[in-house]
C-alpha cells in the first residue's frame, strides 16, 4: 500500500508540474506580452521588458530599473547579468528586449545580427574608466610620490618585458611583479588590451593570475604584495594604489578620478551601452527606459554606482 | 450467500490491485527512463557543441601546451594538470584524515561522543563552496606565500587544502557508517582470539569495510574533480604548466575554473565555445573514467576476509 501510495503521488506531482508548467511557462517566457489599447497612451505601462548583460552595467540596470517601477508600479522590468556576450546573444535571439554591454559588438556578433535581421543600436549611457592598481607596498619607498607610469610601461609589465620592480624604476623594490587580469570576453579586459598591449604589439603574458571581476580583482591585488592589476573606476576603494598615468613619455600623468576622466585627459576610458534591436518605437517601454536612464535621475544613479554619467544629473 | 458472492468481489480486488500494480510499474518505468534520457540528452549536447573545436583542433586540443583563449591559442594541456594536480593533492590530503577519523569516530570514542561529533563533522559538508574559496583566498593564500616565499599565495597546495576540507566531511560520514556496520561478531571473534583493538581494526574492520571506503573517497573524488569556484578562487587560474609539472607551490589552472570564467562572456558560436565544450568533454571523460576504474575495483575487493 504504502509503495503505491508513494507511486501515486509521483504520478500526481509529475502530472500536476507537467500540467502547471504548461500554464505558467507561456505567462512567464520572455516574449512581449500581448498589449491591450487603452485611451491615452499607456499601453506601455502594461508592458514588461528583461533587461540582460555585462555585470559592469548590472548595477545601473537593476537599480534604474527599480527605481522605474517604483514610479510607474504597472511595468514589469526584469534585469539579468551574465556577461556582455550573453547580452548580445539573447537580444540577437529576441529572448530579452534590451542588451546591457561594457563593449562595442564583435565581428562574429554582427555577423549573426545581420544574418537574423537584427540591427543592433547602441545607447551610451555612461562613461567609465580604467584604474591600473597595485599592492601599497609597490610603492611604500616612494615616500608618499604616487606611481607613475607611461601606457607602455604598463604593457611592458602585463606582458612580461618587466619580471621586476626595480626594472620599471630603481627606487621600486627588488621583488617579483605579481600580474592579475580578468577573463577573455571581460569588456575591462578588452579595453585594457585596447589600450595598454595592442598599440605596443605586446600580448599578455601565459603567467600571468585570471580572476574574474572586479571585486575579485580588487580583493586579490589588495591581498597580494608586489602585485598589479586593472579594474573599472566605480571598484575603486581603499587597499589598493591606482598608478597615475600617461599616454606617453613626457606627458603628464593623471590619477584616475572622475574629473580626469570627464576631461578626457585619463588615458583609459570607455563607454557602458544599453543595446536594443532597431531604434526603440517611441513611447514604448523599452524607449521609455532608456530614456528615463539618460534622465537626470538615472543619471544619478550611474554616478551612485561609481561611473561617470554622460548626460546632466540631477542638481546639476 | 455471502460466502459465495465473496469469492469474486475477492478475486476482482486482487485483479484491480495486479493492475494498479502495472500502472505504478509502468510509471516508475517512465521516471527512471526519463533521468537515462536526460543523460543520454546532456552527453549528445556537450558532445554536440563540443564537436566543431574538435574537429577543428583535433588532438592539438588535449595536447597543446598553451592556454590563451584571448589570443585564439586553445591548448587544454596545462588545464588537464592543472585539475588533476588539485584533486590528487586533496585526495592525498583528505584520505588519511577522513579515514582515520572515521575509525576514531566509531571505535575508539563512546557513541554518545562519536554521533555528535560526527554531526558537526557533516555540517562542514553543508558550507557553499564559494564560503571555502573566500576564507582560502583571504587566509590561506597569504599563509602559503608567506610559508613558502613564493610570490602569489594561490597555488596548487592552497587549492589542494581547500578541496580537501571541503571533501572530508563525505568521506568522514559514509566511511564511519560503513566500519560501523562491520558484524559485531567479527569483531567480538577477533577480540577472542586475542588480537589488540588495533590489531583488530587492522586485519578485520578496515578489510571488511574497505569497499565502502573506496566508495566513499570516490564519492568524494568526484565532487573534488567537479568543484569549480572555490578552485577558481584560490589556484591562481594561471594556464601554464607548472615546473616541474608536480610543483605544488605554482599557480594553476583547472578544466572547471576555465569554463566557469570565460562562459560568461565567450561569443555564442565562436571557436573558443566550443572549446570550451570540448573541455566539458574531456572533464566528463575523466569523471567516466574514474567511475569505471572505481567498479572495476570495487568488484574486485573483497567483501569480506572472514568466511562466516
Amino acid at each position: 500500500m504504502k509503495t503505491s501510495t508513494l507511486a501515486l503521488i509521483s504520478l500526481l506531482s509529475f502530472v500536476l508540474g507537467t500540467v502547471v508548467g504548461l500554464i505558467i511557462g507561456p505567462i512567464i517566457s520572455p516574449q512581449t506580452p500581448q498589449t491591450r489599447a487603452f485611451p491615452e497612451d499607456s499601453a506601455w505601462r502594461k508592458e514588461s521588458i528583461r533587461v540582460v548583460g555585462s555585470t559592469t552595467v548590472l548595477p545601473i540596470g537593476s537599480e534604474c530599473a527599480k527605481a522605474f517601477m517604483k514610479k510607474y508600479k504597472t511595468v514589469k522590468i526584469t534585469v539579468e547579468g551574465g556577461g556582455s556576450g550573453r547580452g548580445y546573444k539573447e537580444l540577437i535571439d529576441g529572448v530579452c528586449q534590451i542588451g546591457m554591454a561594457s563593449r562595442p559588438p564583435k565581428e562574429k556578433e554582427l555577423e549573426l545580427a545581420r544574418k537574423k535581421g537584427v540591427f543592433l543600436v547602441l545607447h551610451k549611457i555612461a562613461v567609465d574608466a580604467i584604474a591600473i592598481v597595485v599592492h601599497p607596498s609597490v610603492v611604500e619607498r616612494l615616500g608618499g610620490e604616487p606611481l607613475k607610469l607611461t601606457l607602455e610601461d604598463v604593457g611592458k609589465i602585463f606582458a612580461g618585458k618587466y619580471t621586476r620592480w626595480s626594472e620599471v624604476d630603481p627606487r621600486l623594490p627588488d621583488e617579483e611583479i605579481v600580474v592579475f587580469t580578468r577573463e577573455h570576453g571581460s569588456g575591462t579586459r578588452d579595453t585594457f588590451e585596447k589600450f595598454c598591449l595592442k598599440p605596443f604589439g605586446l600580448k599578455l603574458k601565459p603567467g600571468a593570475s585570471e580572476v574574474p571581476s572586479n571585486p575579485t580583482m580588487r580583493l586579490s591585488v589588495e591581498k597580494t604584495p608586489y602585485s598589479i592589476g586593472y579594474l573599472g573606476m566605480g571598484f575603486l576603494k581603499g587597499g589598493v594604489v591606482a598608478v597615475h598615468l600617461a599616454e606617453k613619455k613626457g606627458e603628464l600623468y593623471y590619477e584616475p578620478t572622475r574629473e580626469n576622466a570627464i576631461a578626457g585627459i585619463y588615458p583609459i576610458v570607455r563607454y557602458l551601452y544599453l543595446v536594443t534591436n532597431g531604434i526603440p518605437e517611441s513611447g514604448s517601454l523599452i524607449d521609455r527606459f532608456i530614456d528615463f536612464v539618460k534622465s537626470p535621475e538615472g543619471q544619478s544613479i550611474v554616478e551612485k554606482c561609481g561611473f561617470i554619467a554622460m548626460y546632466p544629473r540631477q542638481g546639476d | 450467500m455471502g460466502i459465495i458472492s465473496n469469492p469474486p468481489s475477492l478475486l476482482n480486488i486482487i485483479d484491480f490491485m495486479k493492475k494498479k500494480g502495472a500502472i505504478i510499474e509502468i510509471v516508475l518505468a517512465i521516471v527512471s527512463l526519463s533521468s537515462v534520457l536526460i543523460l543520454v540528452l546532456i552527453v549528445v549536447f556537450v558532445f554536440n557543441e563540443a564537436l566543431p573545436a574538435l574537429l577543428f583542433l583535433g588532438p592539438r586540443l588535449i595536447l597543446g601546451g598553451k592556454w590563451a583563449p584571448y589570443y585564439e591559442e586553445y591548448g587544454a594541456l596545462p588545464l588537464i594538470l592543472g585539475s588533476l594536480l588539485v584533486v590528487l593533492g586533496s585526495a592525498l590530503i583528505a584520505v588519511p584524515l577522513g579515514v582515520l577519523s572515521a575509525i576514531f569516530l566509531t571505535e575508539y570514542l563512546p557513541r554518545s561522543l562519536g554521533e555528535p561529533l560526527r554531526s558537526i563533522i557533516e555540517l562542514l559538508g553543508t558550507i557553499p563552496s564559494i564560503i571555502y574559496g573566500f576564507l582560502g583566498m583571504i587566509f590561506i593564500a597569504p599563509v602559503i606565500s608567506n610559508l613558502f616565499e613564493v610570490p602569489l599565495g594561490k597555488t596548487a597546495l592552497t587549492g589542494s587544502i581547500v578541496l580537501s576540507i571541503m571533501i572530508v566531511p563525505t568521506i568522514v560520514s559514509i566511511s564511519s557508517e560503513v566500519i560501523a556496520s562491520v558484524p559485531k561478531e567479527y569483531k567480538m571473534a577477533a577480540l577472542a582470539l586475542g588480537a589488540t583493538k588495533w590489531q583488530c581494526i587492522k586485519s578485520v574492520i578496515l578489510p571488511t569495510a574497505m569497499p565502502g571506503i573506496f566508495a566513499s573517497i570516490l564519492l568524494a573524488l568526484g565532487r573534488a574533480i567537479g568543484e569549480t569556484i572555490a578552485v577558481l578562487m584560490v589556484c591562481g587560474c594561471v594556464p601554464i604548466i607548472p615546473s616541474p609539472p608536480w610543483n605544488y607551490l605554482s599557480p594553476v589552472h583547472t578544466l572547471t575554473s576555465a569554463i566557469a570564467l570565460d562562459m560568461g562572456e565567450v561569443a555564442i558560436g565562436s571557436l573558443h565555445y566550443h572549446v570550451l565544450f570540448g573541455l566539458g568533454v574531456i572533464l566528463m571523460l575523466i569523471t567516466f573514467t574514474v567511475n569505471t576504474i572505481a567498479d572495476i575495483l570495487l568488484k574486485k575487493a573483497p567483501r569480506s576476509v572472514i568466511r562466516v
